[in-house]
């Protein structure tokens, strides 16, 4: 059943334009810190509608991939990876454990909170580090 | 809770406890934090005059391994009566006062918080004499004999990445990146001679800074027995430094500068392996009590905004993680 407009991802952007432009400048001190709060929480869910999905598909495959499961339950998935770590099955330090949970971390930071500085600075060394290795 | 009955509350505790009446005056309510409230209060004894600031436990559960406000009252006095720079306990209130729990101490001023510390221009002078002031009152920390702190709870290295992990375990979600990060330390315990007092929560933020330096250091609540390096590991967490990360120790001050002025201060040398193992512990420590705010929400124990949303930075303590695990962390 296709939502009439506007949809959710444009009525979160409504809402989050009115606290930001219309309510937040008649705010201050602890009132305007938790509005800045709701802002950042409405962006997360924003930015998950439009990444979620991807994101959650290329972490099933990887992990699929990784656990050698034919699973297609992230939560199981993760929860059979865990059960491994925890056993000593799968090493801790395994590059191609590293590589999974790097490509996972960055998935969920870019819906999280894209603008963490730590964020920022691995995207970059690693596109340099591409290119790098690219000629 | 409101000024008034605050005020009479203190005044019953002064007098039960000290022995004489006081006036207790300009109440104001001070940080609204996520789970106390601090209030600021004057009180007048004869002719002898206290600022003074009282914390109260807001109600519902801690962390694990946070001391109830007693036992924070009791491991600040201990060190303030020798000789670390941390405010004098006044008083200890509770329901007999007909006040939540909690204790008052005497007023220090200065900044607490961090990002200013780190980043104002007027604590510049300051941000330079801080690695000296942070290492020789650590160092002082450490040294405070053992013997009269039994009843402090000693946490032992193993015993607390047990209990970590099993308190992650119990939020019922599955984080590769955690289980791999006790995997990855449990490969890695650093060697313990014997256990020292433990400050627990050594970061900007806690500490007062004025224009000369370090004015105190405030909240003992995850105070413990156990290794030193402990405290060292948790002031070099990147998540404290407020932006200044190139300032490894708490965004004022390089490791190395660090770790060479606790060497001078202390006597005792700095292993840099079993401080990376502490900042990582500390950084999944962190991570796990994003998960706990997160749990308390679920479970409608906080209505409050702010730690309601705090559970999604665990993504954060994560890439902290994978970056000190394959050595990119600085």
């Amino acid at each position: 059943m296709p939502t009439d407009r506007p949809d959710t991802a444009a009525l979160i952007g409504a809402v989050r334009r009115h606290l930001q432009t219309q309510l937040l400048p008649t705010l201050q001190g602890a009132a305007a810190y938790d509005l800045r709060v709701a802002v950042k929480a409405l962006d997360i869910v924003s930015r998950s509608l439009q990444r979620h999905a991807a994101a959650s598909h290329a972490e099933r495959s990887r992990l699929q991939a990784l656990l050698g499961s034919g699973d297609d339950d992230n939560a199981q998935l993760n929860a059979q990876l865990c059960e491994r770590l925890r056993s000593g099955a799968m090493a801790p330090d395994a590059p191609v454990l590293l590589a999974h949970l790097r490509a996972t971390v960055l998935d969920k930071l870019a819906i999280d909170n894209p603008e963490f500085p730590l964020y920022r600075e691995v995207l970059q060394r690693d596109t340099a580090n591409h290119e790098q290795n690219e000629t | 809770m409101n000024a008034d009955a605050l005020a009479q509350g203190l005044q019953r505790a002064w007098q039960r406890q000290r022995g004489v009446s006081v006036v207790v005056g300009d109440v104001q309510r001070l940080s609204a934090g996520a789970s106390a409230q601090t209030w600021a209060f004057t009180a007048d004894e004869g002719e002898d005059s206290y600022g003074c600031v009282v914390q109260l436990f807001g109600g519902g559960d801690n962390f694990v391994g946070a001391l109830d406000k007693t036992g924070q009252a009791r491991v600040q006095q201990h060190a303030a009566q020798h000789g670390v720079r941390t405010p004098e306990v006044v008083l200890i209130v509770g329901e007999a006062d007909g006040l939540p729990e909690g204790f008052a101490s005497r007023r220090v001023d200065g900044e607490t918080l961090g990002r200013r510390v780190v980043a104002d221009a007027r604590y510049a002078g300051a941000r330079r004499q801080l690695v000296e002031d942070c290492a020789q009152q650590l160092a002082a920390i450490h040294a405070l004999d053992v013997a009269p702190l039994q009843w402090l709870p000693l946490r032992d290295t193993v015993s607390q990445l047990q209990v970590l992990a099993q308190t992650h375990r119990d939020y019922g979600e599955s984080l590769p990146v955690f289980e791999a990060a006790f995997a990855w330390l449990a490969r890695r315990v650093p060697a313990c001679a014997a256990p020292r007092l433990v400050h627990g929560d050594f970061r900007t933020g806690n500490l007062a800074v004025d224009a000369r330096g370090l004015a105190a250091i405030f909240d003992w609540e995850l105070a413990h027995r156990g290794d030193p390096m402990e405290d060292l590991g948790w002031l070099c967490m990147r998540s404290w430094r407020f932006g200044a990360d190139r300032l490894q120790a708490g965004g004022f001050a390089t490791r190395a500068d660090f770790y060479a002025a606790y060497e001078r201060a202390s006597g005792r040398r700095v292993d840099p392996h079993a401080v990376r193992f502490w900042e990582t512990l500390g950084t999944l420590k962190w991570g796990i009590i994003c998960q706990w705010f997160a749990d308390r929400h679920a479970r409608g124990a906080v209505t409050a905004l702010e730690p309601a949303v705090i559970g999604r930075r665990v993504s954060e303590t994560e890439l902290q993680l994978l970056e000190l695990m394959e050595g990119h962390a600085d």
